[in-house]
This record gives C-alpha cells, sequence and structure tokens, in this order.
C-alpha cells in the first residue's frame, strides 16, 4: 500500500473574508455611536476601539455553523480504492488502536448473524479486508479499580468499521442486489431468536447519509446483556464491497447522536492513507474534516 | 497622623457648610430679584412640593436575564441565563463584572448547564436625559459548559468578547430597569459563535 498525505488547504485558510465580514459588521453596528463618542469622550472612544479590535482579531477558529464543525475526522483508504471518511465526536468518542481488528490480527473478525461464540450459526463471523479496520470506543462512566473475576466489562460504546468484499468472503450476491443489502438481510435473519430485531422493522431499513450515498441498517437488543447493536452497511461504487459499521452500546442506538454519526459517515470514491485534517499521520485523528 | 485626619475632617465639614450656605444665599438673592412685588405673604409661604429628582449616578447592582444563541451543527442551541453584576461608582464611565448562569440548549438530548462570569467597561450618559441613561460598553466573558454526550459527562471552556448597547430607566431612586442589544464573538472547543444578545435587567 503506497502511503500518500494530503494537506488538504481550503480556499479560506487564512479566515480573512470571515475577519472582513466581522469588521464590516462591527463598524456598521457601531459607527453612530462611535462617532458620538469620538466628538464627546475623545478617551473613551479609544479604549473602545483598542479593545474591539483586540477581541476581534482574537476570536479565532472555525464558524460553528459550518457542516462538520467541531467533528475528528478519520480517512481510511484500500489499495483497490474503496475508501471511508469517519467523523466523530472527540470527545467522549476515542480511537482503540489496540484493538485486534485494528492490528489485523489473524482471529479479528466481525459479527455476522448470531455471533459465534455464542452458539451455534450458520454464518460464521467475517473477516474484514486487511488494515480497513478502525474501532473507536467510548469508555464507562463508572469505573471499577477491582476487576471483580467473571464480570465482563463493556465499553459504553463500541464502534467498529471495516471494509468487507462479499467474492473474498464467499457470499453470493444476485445479479440485482448488492454486497451491502445481502450482508443486511442475511445478517438480519440469522440474529432473529438471539437478539430482539425489530426495531427498525422485520428487514431493517434502507437509508442514505448527508452526501446521499444509501446504505441498509437494522438495530438489535441482545437478551442476555441488554445492549444494543445498530449495524450499517454502505454500498460502494464496487457492486460487491460493502463498508459496514457495528454498534454497540448500553444506551438506545436509536439516538440522533448515533443517526447523525451515521450519516456524517462518507464512503470515499478516490481516497488517500490514513490522515488526520492537519495532514498530518497520527494515531487517533483530530481537528476538523 | 490623628491631628492631621482630624484637621481634614474639619476642613471638609467647614467646605460643606460653605457650600451650602453659598447656595442658600444664591437661591435668597435669585428669590429676592424676582420676589419685589411679594408681600411678606409670599416670603413665608412653603417650597413647591414637587422638585426635580436628585442627578442619578447610576445603577449599582443589577439582576438580568439574558437570551443569546450558541448554536452549531453539532446541536448546541438557545442559551438562556440569569446574571448578577456590580458597578463601579464612576459615573461617566460604566465598570464592573458579574456572574450569570444558566443552561444551552442541545437538540439531540438534554440540556447542558453554563456558567461564566464576565466584565464591562464603556461609557454611559448621565445627566441630561432625565431618567434615561443608554450605555455602550465593551464585554468580556469567560465560562464552562457541562451536559453529556452520547450519555457521557463533558464540559467544555469557552470565552467571548463583543459590545452591548442598551438603556437603563429610572423608576423610583435608583430602582431602574434596563434593556440591551449585544453582539458577541464567542470561542469554544476551537469553533467561533458570532451570536447576537438580549439583556433584560432590573436593579438599584
Amino acid at each position: 500500500m503506497v502511503a500518500k498525505t494530503h494537506i488538504g488547504i481550503p480556499p479560506d485558510v487564512l479566515g480573512v473574508t470571515g475577519i472582513l465580514d466581522r469588521f464590516a459588521f462591527g463598524a456598521a453596528l457601531f459607527t453612530t455611536p462611535l462617532v458620538a463618542f469620538r466628538l464627546t469622550e475623545p478617551f473613551v472612544f479609544i479604549c473602545l476601539a483598542g479593545l474591539s479590535l483586540a477581541g476581534l482579531t482574537s476570536a479565532c477558529g472555525q464558524d460553528a455553523d459550518e457542516k462538520y464543525a467541531g467533528m475528528s475526522s478519520l480517512v481510511v483508504e484500500q489499495p483497490d480504492g474503496i475508501g471511508y471518511r469517519l467523523r466523530y465526536m472527540n470527545p467522549p468518542w476515542q480511537r482503540v488502536t489496540s484493538d485486534p481488528l485494528e492490528r489485523d490480527q489473524p482471529d479479528a473478525s466481525v459479527q455476522f448473524g448470531r455471533l459465534d461464540r455464542v452458539g451455534a450459526t450458520s454464518l460464521p463471523d467475517l473477516a474484514p479486508s486487511r488494515s480497513s479496520s478502525r474501532v473507536l470506543e467510548v469508555d464507562r462512566t463508572a469505573s471499577v479499580d477491582v476487576p471483580l473475576p467473571g464480570v465482563i466489562t463493556y465499553p459504553k460504546y463500541r464502534l467498529e468499521v471495516s471494509v468487507l468484499h462479499c467474492d473474498d468472503l464467499g457470499i453470493q450476491v444476485a445479479m440485482e442486489d448488492t454486497c451491502a443489502k445481502q450482508l443486511n438481510s442475511s445478517d438480519l435473519a440469522d440474529r432473529t431468536g438471539s437478539e430482539l430485531n425489530t426495531f427498525f422493522g422485520i428487514d431493517g431499513r434502507k437509508g442514505k447519509n448527508d452526501a446521499g450515498q444509501p446504505y441498509y441498517e437494522f438495530m438489535t437488543q441482545v437478551t442476555q446483556t441488554a445492549r444494543y447493536r445498530r449495524v450499517v452497511y454502505y454500498e460502494t461504487r464496487d457492486r460487491l464491497a460493502a463498508i459496514r459499521l457495528g454498534f454497540e452500546a448500553n444506551p438506545p442506538l436509536s439516538e440522533l447522536e448515533v443517526t447523525q454519526m451515521i450519516n456524517a459517515f462518507e464512503v470515499l470514491d478516490d481516497g488517500v492513507q490514513e490522515h488526520d485534517a492537519t495532514g498530518a499521520a497520527s494515531s487517533d485523528a483530530g481537528g476538523t474534516p | 497622623m490623628t491631628r492631621r485626619w482630624l484637621s481634614l475632617a474639619v476642613l471638609a465639614a467647614w467646605m460643606q457648610l460653605a457650600a451650602s450656605a453659598s447656595a442658600q444665599a444664591g437661591g435668597a438673592e435669585a428669590e429676592r430679584s424676582t420676589g419685589h412685588e411679594r408681600g411678606p405673604a409670599a416670603v413665608t409661604a412653603p417650597p413647591p412640593e414637587e422638585s426635580e429628582p436628585a442627578p442619578w449616578k447610576g445603577p449599582r447592582v443589577e439582576l438580568s436575564y439574558r437570551l443569546y444563541s450558541l448554536h452549531d451543527w453539532q446541536g448546541g442551541g438557545v442559551v438562556n441565563t440569569g446574571a448578577f453584576s456590580g458597578f463601579l461608582p464612576t459615573r461617566y464611565f460604566r465598570g464592573g463584572g458579574g456572574v450569570e448562569g444558566g443552561s444551552r440548549a442541545y437538540d439531540k438530548g438534554g440540556s447542558e448547564g453554563l456558567l461564566s462570569g464576565h466584565l464591562f467597561a464603556g461609557y454611559q450618559h448621565i445627566g441630561d436625559l432625565g431618567r434615561l441613561l443608554p450605555y455602550l460598553v465593551a464585554m468580556g466573558e469567560a465560562g464552562f459548559t457541562f451536559g453529556k454526550r452520547f450519555h457521557t459527562p463533558l464540559h467544555r471552556g469557552f470565552r467571548g468578547i463583543g459590545a452591548e448597547l442598551g438603556a437603563d430607566v429610572r423608576l423610583i431612586k435608583g430602582l431602574h430597569v434596563g434593556v440591551g442589544v449585544s453582539f458577541m464573538v464567542y470561542t469554544m472547543d476551537d469553533l467561533r459563535y458570532d451570536t447576537f444578545g438580549m439583556r433584560l435587567s432590573i436593579g438599584l
């Protein structure tokens, strides 16, 4: 894999336009009283003018109303050109670079249908494409200093993002279907019985992200642990490839924060090697998309 | 040292007496110059009941409600706060500070709390507008919000600077109400919030 680092420079990187806008606006707003001040109270005028200028020039940053303002961004690209941009709020989300999925360990896999270790299943868990997986977690708020024997602790939220190739995995896809659609229906159907799976309808549902890219998704709840799972399969330009987002959490995953995160996710046609928004290679991307 | 203070106090008392005597003499002179037609009854007539109120020296303390917006793409929204402010007794110079607390709406969950402190400095027009006291001040503010994102407690600091234009109206003695509009530029987590605000206040 060839590593490339792109440094994206937006057209108004120095924010010159924004600063000029603010100066123009401030001038229009305060011109009248300031003229009066200038004539009657020159000392006060000088003080106010100095404070205002200092304040307006020191208040820098991205406009909070801009799309995806304040979101961290993680970009992953595969040699075959299928990549994605994951946008997330940091904090509380943190990347887990030590996760077996991220480290491409041989036994690392993502759940497909019923979880393999829970019981017999006709659908084995899937091995994602090499170096395509990223894992984010939100730690539990409560902490236990001494781990209790036999008690499994989960993060409050966990997200796995992976690229899956149906042809490599031996999954048959009908000519009129896509890998994403096939994975969604098979995955959902096999969980019946072990997970409550009717939150988004018996067949899941179809949606589109902010960029208009289609995905299929469903949500379940594990009866033993009461944890929720929300799985999203994004279509890609390759009919036989899909990008899987697997959320798991204690709180309900149908909440707007999660939906916003799913819709901010983006499938990339021509991507770059993982980098953060500042262009520097990093383990946990920060900054703005 | 005690003798020096005593001397100063006596001097101040004398100056006060001299000033009041001078004012009385001036008043009597004016009365004589305009009342040459009056008889004895006119001299002993009671002073008029309605007199001009003493000049207002501006507000000293104030409670206020403030409405502005810290809206962003992530779901932050309108801010409602209550504030307590104190003013310096500096006549034309309007300066002081206060503390502020309230809530900030969050589109995708429960509202978050907000605590901040502010300082202001500027001009207030005392004197020739009767009960009305317009002002224009530069404001600086710093504080933090505390709420939850993804069910996880999160607090974020912010700072802001801008200006407020408004007017106070005196009701009785020092009791006054006021209204002001502000334009502030806030910075929180490297995001910039340009926002208008409105303040309603009551104070002494």
